[in-house]
Order: C-alpha cells, then sequence, then structure tokens
C-alpha cells in the first residue's frame, strides 16, 4: 500500500493485511479511512469489474464502484458477521447500485438488447497480482467448474439476472416463458451452483 | 419476536438477493430475515453464492484515480464520531441499505473470523534453511524447512464440535487437503510438501474435513 499516511496524524498500522475482510470493516465502522483505502485494495478489482459487466459503461461502473464503497463508509457499523461475509456484503451492494442503473435504461429498451454471449468462456483469465492471485486463480477455477455442469437454460437465466439486471418479469417476456417457470429456474440453478461450489469434489 | 409461520418463497428470498426493486414488500422480507434463522441462512447462501459469480466477470481493472477519489469523497462525509469498541455504539438509525442492520451490535461476528487481531509480525528465524513467514488474516506462522512447512498460532477462534480447521496446499490454482486441525497453539505439519509459489490457506469445514474448500479462507500465507 502506497498511501501516504503522514498527513492523517492518527497512529494507523503500516498495513492491515493481518485482518480479515470482515475486521477491516470493523476498522472502517470507527472511521479510518486508510481501512476503507485497504478494503478497495482487496475488492475494488473485483467491484469494478462486476459493475462494469452490468452497466456496460466506464464513467457509470466508477460511479457505481464509488457508491458501493461510500456505502460501505457509511454503514460498516450497521454490517453483522452473522449474516454472511463481508465481501458478500460489498458485492451485495455494488450489484443493488449497478442494476439500479441498468434497469432504468431497461425498462426503455427491454424488447431490443441483444442476449449476451455466456461469460463461462471469458473467466479464466488470471489476475496476477497479490499475493493472493493463488487464491483468486483458483476461485475462478472453481467457479468455472460448477458453472460447466449447471444446464445451459439454468445457467443463462443466472446470467442474465445477475449480469444484466433482468428482472423476473422481464425474463419471462423476453424468453416466451411463464413468470413460475423463470423463478423455478433460476432459483433451481442458483441452488445447483452453490452445493456444487460448497461441495465440488 | 416469533417466528413467522408464513415463511417468504424461496424465489423471492432470490429477487431481493438479486437486487429486484419489485422483490415484493422488501421491508417484509427484511424483517421476516431478521426473525427467521432458517431464512436466513438460505438468504446468505444465496448471497454468496452471487458473491462467488461476481468473479465471473470479465476482470478490468478501474482507474488508478478511483481509489483517491473515494478516499477523498469518504473524507468528506459528514460522520459521527467513532464508537469506541467496546462500548455500546451510536445506534444509528439502521435502516436496510442493500444490506444493513440485523440484530444488537457485535462488534465482530463471531465464528473464526472474530479472533483476529493485529498481528505479531514475522519471526525472522536465524536458520538458513527454515524460514517463517507471517500468515494473512490470523496472527502466526507458517513455519517453512526445505518443501515441509508447519503452521502456529494461538488465535484461531474455537469451532464448535461440528466444524474443523482444514489446511490447504493450492499449487497451480488446485487445492490440495494437507490436514485437520482444531488448534494451532502447537506447529501442526503441513500435510505433503510445498514448494515455491504454492499458497498455504485455512478454511473453516465440517468436522471430518472437505475434499475441497468449502468455504473463503480464514488464513493463508504465500511460500
Amino acid at each position: 500500500m502506497n498511501a501516504t499516511s503522514s498527513d492523517r496524524g492518527a497512529a494507523v498500522p503500516a498495513s492491515f493485511v493481518h485482518l480479515s475482510d470482515e475486521a477491516l470493516v470493523a476498522q472502517i465502522a470507527r472511521g479510518d479511512e486508510l481501512a476503507l483505502g485497504a478494503f478497495y485494495d482487496r475488492f475494488g478489482r473485483v467491484v469494478y469489474s462486476l459493475v462494469l459487466r452490468v452497466v456496460r459503461n466506464v464513467q457509470l461502473a466508477e460511479e457505481a464502484t464509488q457508491e458501493a464503497f461510500l456505502a460501505v463508509w457509511r454503514t460498516a457499523d450497521e454490517y453483522r458477521a452473522s449474516r454472511g461475509s463481508a465481501r458478500a456484503w460489498l458485492l451485495t451492494i455494488a450489484h443493488r447500485r449497478a442494476v439500479d442503473r441498468v434497469r432504468y435504461e431497461q425498462r426503455r429498451v427491454v424488447a431490443n438488447v441483444p442476449l449476451d454471449e455466456t461469460t463461462l468462456g471469458q473467466i479464466r483469465e488470471i489476475i496476477p497480482s497479490a499475493e493472493d492471485a493463488a487464491w483468486v486463480v483458483f476461485e475462478r477455477e472453481r467457479l468455472v467448474r460448477a458453472l460447466a455442469q449447471i444446464p445451459d437454460a439454468e445457467r443463462e437465466l443466472i446470467e442474465l439476472a445477475y449480469f444484466d439486471g433482468y428482472t423476473q418479469s422481464q425474463l419471462a417476456e423476453r424468453l416466451g416463458l411463464p413468470l413460475g417457470t423463470v423463478k423455478r429456474r433460476t432459483f433451481t440453478g442458483l441452488r445447483r451452483l452453490r452445493g456444487l461450489l460448497e461441495a465440488e469434489a | 419476536m416469533t417466528r413467522s409461520a408464513a415463511h417468504p418463497a424461496e424465489e423471492d428470498l432470490m429477487a431481493l438477493a438479486l437486487g429486484e426493486a419489485d422483490a415484493g414488500p422488501r421491508a417484509a422480507l427484511e424483517a421476516h430475515l431478521d426473525a427467521c434463522e432458517p431464512c436466513r441462512r438460505e438468504y446468505i447462501g444465496l448471497i454468496e453464492t452471487l458473491g462467488t459469480m461476481a468473479y465471473a466477470a470479465p476482470p478490468q481493472a478501474p482507474p488508478a484515480r478511483l481509489r483517491a477519489d473515494i478516499l477523498e469523497a469518504a473524507a468528506r462525509e459528514p460522520r459521527a464520531e467513532p464508537a469506541p469498541v467496546a462500548t455500546p455504539a451510536r445506534r444509528r438509525r439502521a435502516a436496510w441499505r442493500g444490506w444493513s442492520a440485523w440484530g444488537p451490535r457485535l462488534v465482530v461476528g463471531a465464528g473464526a473470523l472474530a479472533a483476529i487481531v493485529f498481528a505479531t509480525l514475522v519471526i525472522v528465524n536465524g536458520s538458513a534453511s527454515t524460514r517463517s513467514i507471517a500468515l494473512h488474516g490470523v496472527s502466526g506462522t507458517v513455519v517453512v524447512t526445505g518443501h515441509t512447512a508447519a503452521l502456529e498460532s494461538a488465535d484461531f477462534a474455537p469451532l464448535p464440535m461440528n466444524r474443523t480447521y482444514e489446511l490447504w496446499v493450492i499449487h497451480n490454482g488446485a487445492a490440495r487437503p494437507a490436514g485437520l486441525f482444531r488448534t494451532a497453539a502447537s506447529p501442526v505439519p503441513v500435510g505433503g510438501t510445498v514448494a515455491p509459489g504454492d499458497t498455504v490457506a485455512v478454511t473453516r469445514e465440517p468436522a471430518g474435513g472437505s475434499v475441497q474448500p468449502t468455504t473463503t479462507p480464514v488464513a493463508s500465507a504465500a511460500i
């Protein structure tokens, strides 16, 4: 971390690398800007990649990323580790910011946005950077293997809902399927994915 | 609060996790999650799964200035004085903001992650063939001697009986099980051999261990 801390005045640890994500959020809740910076260093890239994938616009992606981390800054004291990981908390916030934006657009153009090609083939790219790059690669490989085992119809629905921000109703309309079918398929796919990620063997 | 007899449909929890604006009456769903452990578990499972999905987005580097922009904007935010850690916090109105507050304040929740403190740093070992590498996530060290390694830390939180800590060696993107432990107060050997470039990681797993990690690591060290 290169942030100059000399002008901050407060005594701060030289590094937060020894803190878990959850402990880092607790530190952010105490008003520690450097902790916020460290949290950004851990997740800024995945947040930005996610929201850019959703909004498909660099300017909007930057705004959504900034909003997500500012929401973390404002509400860190409301985070509870018993409600899931800090990573899931952050990504839920960021994803919601992004889909809220894109749904604005979709209400206008819902009928003629081309369906996206599957993301499955795009996700093998390695991010070589931090010392935990091995873990990122591992997570990605695990995800690739899990996604590959999900029926296409379910995977497509998950991707359209998550990455393109379509509501279940919009998907039913677009795909000409009953709403109940769309909901059940998406849910079944997510449950399958969860099972594969948890119990992959 | 009594548990509601009428659980929301799983699909409604999914819609909430997917950020659907019309996810039914959101407030009612959130209130139910407050009160109902099984539904909360289901919801957490959904957001953790979707959080992993985020890694399927094509990796893109944010512009370098974004970090500074965010920190500057944060510094401008009007913000209450931070609460001392050990006292009951200021009780801000705890509306759900995409996530937000459930239940009484905990400084950091239960579980393995709670015990984490600022680490005591690397123990420098004089011996040329032995290196001590600081763990990330939990204070402690991995001591590497040649191709073998051992983990030592007094800071892994106690586990319920149906859970165990599991060691992994991640080599070329694949994780190999490397042993189970409940406490690492005395050195725990890392199974098999390690090589430069490997990562040693620790996850919480069901008692008996898992074949592949099922949770994100609580501690790791790059060899």
